[in-house]
């Protein structure tokens, strides 16, 4: 019933068609049309977003600005991490952990071992903890922290 | 120079593909096939021996480079020799049942082509200026791994260990999944091996290789089994799913694993249609398989489902020592990989974080509660629907307007792996049935791209068993194909 309705239709469409892509099933240009103008679309998509808004992910920052500290950690050492970028979505502690390979990053400072990395971006001022010295500041918001002796 | 730590694994790759499969002829669509199979096999090859002369030879130095590039000339040479005496001996080509029908529409060649260029632009755009390093699960799994292998010196396993220390307690990092196999975090590390740097270049040209390597193996294939403008019309189509290219770009293992099911499907096609490459096409299949297991813990479960569709499904309709020696080659095709990917499950990887003795209990409670059915299943419906901005409308009105092609070359033979890839959803659905996590956050951060695994493949099959672009004389074509329209 449904497809009888349909075969005028059809053989209407096919016959417009026809006058332009002679050869062709009239539903190509279905997968045609929409392909011809969400393919380029999507180009210029990326293009605005990332050459002209300038989009870059939050992972490339994050091996520019550890890429430092990393030279300064011991391989295969246990790093306390302590961050005030704890809302970037998909987890801060994620992509510094995996900057900073080889180094057995721990989040937070316990248990406290003896190396602190400190990521400080929005925090003025240098932070205080207990028991940690300042050791190095790379410049950039990271700091690196040593155990005092007492 | 990273594109050159490629070069080996596509040319012993290809060269398998050659010796198992003579008879093909070095032309058109074949040869696409031939590059784009050897590519996939061959990164599955090397990912794997790169990981055992790690796990038993130490670092894989200079030795390791000899040993690849000795593996690919001798390889080379072989497949040279056994593709020219082939020749030599018989000159029965393998030549496709529609090839006399087969003139491509040149506007639509042209399209394919000039869009492929673009969406690779695309891809370059997103790889290596806006996220080169990839996006989460390449952060916390696939690269995370790598770089321990590459930087952890002779602590490379802790790339297989779960727990994440955090303010003072050892939490199980659910996201890390380190017992996930190794294909595309073994082929990362051989890559920055080779080079010496963990360079971004290795990840992204990997990703790139197995997204447009599933563009072209599925024009490849129709050209093969339909003709040329199906397979034209199958790429635009997959172009315009562009969550498919998307997920590529986060250089994620969803692609890679669609890629292999895409080859095991098309190459068990290839087999249903020409009996004379049974064989060959069944050692090939059983590499693929084990390549799609190596990939990911669901290329797991689509390597038993191949077994039982494919072979236990047919005890009883076919043969029984025809199906026993098919079964032999298939297993002997899986061998080398499946045998690594034992080895590391068995002394490296820790318990998978679905399927382990400690969530048993709970799992059966939650395989009890039909309320979890019932979400599941509605949830699965309601992706699929709106899965890519609704793609399945367009395919539902390309099916209507075009309908599916009646001849018994294609109806028959198709059954078996629409079979099997819904057996692959039903094997989703159990997973979110008996998770521990939260259901909806595990569906809604998993289930795309479970769907884009299969999604290569149900394209697939979707033009493989609708009619083809070109109108038949019956249905008022006007004359040559190529001269038609733009």
């Amino acid at each position: 019933m449904v497809k009888e309705k349909l075969e005028p239709f059809k053989a209407y469409c096919q016959a417009r068609i026809s006058r332009y892509f002679p050869s062709v099933r009239g539903a190509v240009l279905l997968i045609v049309v929409p392909a011809f103008l969400i393919v380029p679309v999507y180009f210029l998509t990326v293009v605005k977003e990332i050459i002209v808004d300038k989009r870059f992910s939050p992972g490339i920052y994050y091996e520019k600005r550890f890429a430092a500290v990393r030279q300064d950690l011991p391989a295969h050492a246990a790093v306390n991490f302590v961050s005030d970028q704890q809302q970037i979505e998909n987890g801060d502690f994620l992509y510094v952990r995996y900057a900073l390979v080889p180094a057995r990053m721990v989040k937070g400072l316990k248990p406290a071992h003896e190396l602190l990395v400190v990521q400080y971006l929005t925090t003025p001022g240098i932070p205080r903890f207990n028991g940690y010295q300042l050791s190095k500041n790379y410049g950039n918001g990271i700091m690196l922290f040593r155990r005092s002796a007492e | 120079m990273g594109f050159l730590a490629f070069i080996p694994p596509i040319l012993i790759g290809t060269a398998i593909v050659l010796l198992v499969f003579p008879k093909i002829s070095l032309k058109g669509a074949w040869v696409v096939l031939a590059v784009c199979l050897g590519s996939g096999i061959g990164l599955g090859l090397t990912s794997a021996t790169c990981f055992l002369w790690l796990a038993c030879l130490g670092r894989p130095a200079a030795g390791y480079l000899v040993f690849e590039v000795g593996s690919a000339i001798l390889l080379v040479i072989a497949a040279f020799y056994r593709f020219h005496n082939y020749r030599v001996g018989s000159q029965n080509e393998l030549t496709t049942d529609y090839a006399p029908n087969d003139v491509p529409i040149k506007w639509l060649k042209r399209l394919v082509i000039i869009l492929l260029l673009i969406t690779s632009g695309s891809f370059g755009l997103k790889t290596f200026i806006e996220d080169p390093h990839g996006t989460v699960d390449t952060r916390i799994v696939w690269n995370y791994r790598a770089r321990w292998m590459f930087r952890g010196g002779d602590q490379w396993e802790h790339a297989f260990y779960t727990p994440v220390a955090s303010d003072g307690e050892l939490i199980d990092d659910q996201g890390h999944a380190p017992d996930y196999p190794l294909l595309i975090t073994g082929s990362v590390y051989r890559g920055w091996e080779l080079i010496g740097d963990d360079h971004v270049v290795i990840p992204i040209m990997i990703a790139g290789l197995f997204t447009f390597g599933t563009y072209l193996l599925l024009y490849a294939s129709l050209a093969l089994l339909r003709n040329r403008n199906q397979g034209y019309l199958a790429v635009l189509f997959m172009l315009v799913s562009t969550q498919f290219m998307h997920l590529g770009t986060d250089q994620y293992g969803d692609v890679p694993l669609a890629f292999f099911i895409l080859s095991t499907i098309a190459l068990f096609a290839l087999k249903d249609r020409h009996s004379s490459i049974s064989l060959q096409t069944i050692i090939l299949a059983g590499l693929t398989t084990a390549c799609a297991a190596w990939t990911k813990n669901e290329g797991l479960v689509f390597f038993v489902l191949v077994i039982l569709v494919r072979f236990i499904g047919q005890i009883g309709k076919q043969d029984w020592s025809n199906l026993a020696k098919e079964f032999f080659y298939f297993l002997l095709g899986t061998l080398p990989i499946m045998g690594t990917l034992i080895y590391f499950k068995l002394n490296f990887a820790p318990r998978n974080d679905l399927v382990n003795i400690y969530n048993l209990k709970q799992s059966v409670v939650h395989l009890l509660n039909p309320d979890r059915y019932l979400i599941v299943i509605s949830e699965i419906l309601k992706k699929v629907y709106f899965f890519n901005d609704k793609i399945v409308i367009l395919m539902a009105l390309y099916l209507l307007f075009s309908g599916f092609d009646r001849s018994g070359k294609v109806k028959k033979p198709i059954l078996s792996h629409v079979l099997l890839l819904l057996l692959m959803v039903c094997g989703y659905a159990f997973a979110f049935l008996i998770t521990t996590y939260d259901l909806r956050w595990h569906i809604d951060s998993s289930l795309r791209r479970l769907f884009i695994q299969l999604w290569p493949a149900w394209v697939f099959l979707f033009f493989y068993a609708v009619k083809g672009p070109e109108l038949s004389v019956q249905e008022g074509q006007p004359g040559e194909l190529s001269r038609g329209g733009m």
